[in-house]
């Protein structure tokens, strides 16, 4: 046993000290035991120091672990064709075939589960901004078509669909069936694509539309959708939409509502006139028309804003921007911000 | 037949060159100084004869009377240096009763000078030793 354990440490010595060295060690070994009347102490005695030897060579001598430099031979020419120098006896050591191995299976592993979850993240797809004079009376799908190349393709994909799941289809039915994964997914991505664009429509009376879905596409997203157990994407599905159920029972924010909120005309015209943010200049034009604020930034079209609370205001068409007023002490506006994103650009009034 | 004056020259290259020669044997050889215990016991051990890894490490224990004894590692180990930078030579397998797995290793010419330099080395430093500690005569009144 001493013997195999032996040799086992021999194998593990550098390549060259092992070609060089092995079998005489070994040899001294088996002379060691057969000679020394204790012959387990001495064998015991050399396993150490082997295991010594094995550290000294894999820890203080980096300098005879490299191969002899091989000299390049030239392969012998044959009917005019010219020859070759070539290192015939090299080839990759193993220890370097094994690493390669893992780490190509690792890469192929990451590939395949990249491939398998790739689903699951949001397609977050260039819609263009939805203009408010959209007919209200339109149907959605042909709105929906007219709105996005993308949506529209992907709505002409799921009316084609061979079992016959038409949107008008998906949204009334029960989804007691065995629901298959791809068209789950599909039903996922039309639900989504209907929540930004149906509400365009319907909601002509409120600003911001795409983030303030109306209360009848909520009420659709109100079921519970049953799928057998295991199957995750049908429970990510049925999370989703009890969330979703649960901000339906929530009632519209009275704050985006214009009628919530109403400023006296001399108020407003307090705020009208000219503001400019520092470099990159930014010229922002206020007025007081009709009974509201109308806003007109760089190059972009005339906006009203709508009064979330007296210093505070939205604009129709942008649902990211806030806009406040502040004012000095004795009333007068001093200037505007304008929040978009976390990020704040402060307009002076001139 | 040479002339006089170019044999005079040939001598003189002669001796330039051995010159040189010893010159640059004896700069090799101050790299080598000092040897470590192992190296010193082995080049001993190979100065008489020619000697396979077992030889040398009985040879070693019984010139050191068993106080120095060397595992087939540190051996190896050592002679891989030693052949390495020249001062051992492999001389091959010996055919006849002896194991054909056995090399014998014999010292180089460098070797015995590097040897030699040692133990002129160590000879100095015996003598070095033996006058400081020699006891002190008492000095006269």
């Amino acid at each position: 046993m001493l013997r195999s354990a032996y040799v086992l440490i021999l194998r593990l010595h550098p390549r060259r000290f092992r070609q060089d060295f092995a079998e005489e060690m070994l040899l001294i070994f088996d002379q060691v035991a057969s000679s020394s009347t204790k012959a387990m102490l001495a064998e015991t005695k050399l396993l150490g120091d082997g295991i010594v030897s094995l550290l000294r060579q894999w820890g203080l001598r980096p300098e005879f672990r490299r191969e002899p430099a091989v000299a390049a031979t030239l392969l012998p020419a044959g009917d005019g064709v010219p020859g070759f120098y070539t290192f015939g006896s090299f080839r990759p050591r193993a220890i370097a075939l094994v690493h390669g191995s893992i780490l190509s299976i690792a890469v192929l592993c990451l590939a395949f589960l990249a491939i398998r979850y790739a689903w699951n993240h949001t397609v977050n797809l260039p819609f263009p901004m939805v203009d408010r004079e959209v007919d209200a009376s339109a149907d959605p799908q042909s709105s929906l078509a007219s709105v996005g190349r993308i949506a529209g393709s992907a709505l002409s994909k799921l009316s084609s669909d061979p079992r016959g799941f038409l949107p008008s289809q998906i949204e009334t039915r029960s989804r007691s069936t065995a629901p298959d994964d791809k068209v789950s997914r599909k039903m996922q991505k039309t639900l989504d694509m209907q929540a930004h664009f149906s509400a365009v429509p319907t909601s002509l009376a409120r600003p911001s539309t795409a983030i303030a879905p109306s209360p009848q596409l909520l009420q659709r997203y109100s079921e519970i959708y049953v799928a057998p157990a295991g199957d995750r994407v049908s429970r990510k599905m049925q999370a989703a939409s009890e969330r979703r159920a649960d901000f339906a029972a929530v009632p519209s924010p009275p704050a985006r509502s214009s009628a919530a909120v109403t400023l006296s005309p001399q108020l407003l015209q307090r705020y009208a006139g000219i503001y400019v943010a520092p470099p990159p200049v930014l010229r922002v034009r206020v007025i007081a028309k009709g009974g509201e604020l109308q806003i007109e930034m760089a190059g972009q079209p005339m906006r009203t804003l709508q009064p979330v609370s007296e210093t505070k205001f939205q604009a129709a068409g942008l649902p990211d921007y806030q806009f406040e007023f502040q004012t000095n002490p004795d009333g007068t506006v001093r200037q505007l911000n304008i929040d978009q994103g976390g990020q704040r650009v402060v307009a002076v009034r001139q | 037949m040479l002339c006089p004056a170019a044999l005079r020259i040939l001598v003189a290259n002669s001796l330039d060159i051995r010159y040189i020669g010893f010159r640059l044997m004896k700069e090799k050889v101050a790299e080598f100084i000092p040897l470590s215990p192992a190296t010193l016991h082995i080049l001993l051990s190979l100065a008489g004869e020619d000697r396979h890894g077992y030889g040398i490490m009985l040879e070693v224990a019984r010139q050191s009377e068993g106080q120095y004894k060397l595992g087939p590692g540190t051996l190896y180990d050592n002679l891989q240096k030693l052949l390495d930078r020249q001062l051992v030579q492999p001389v091959g397998r010996r055919a006849g009763d002896d194991d054909p797995r056995r090399r014998y290793y014999r010292l180089s010419p460098l070797g015995h000078a590097v040897l030699s330099a040692e133990v002129g080395r160590l000879e100095d430093v015996v003598r070095e030793a033996k006058v400081r500690l020699q006891p002190a005569k008492p000095r006269r009144a």
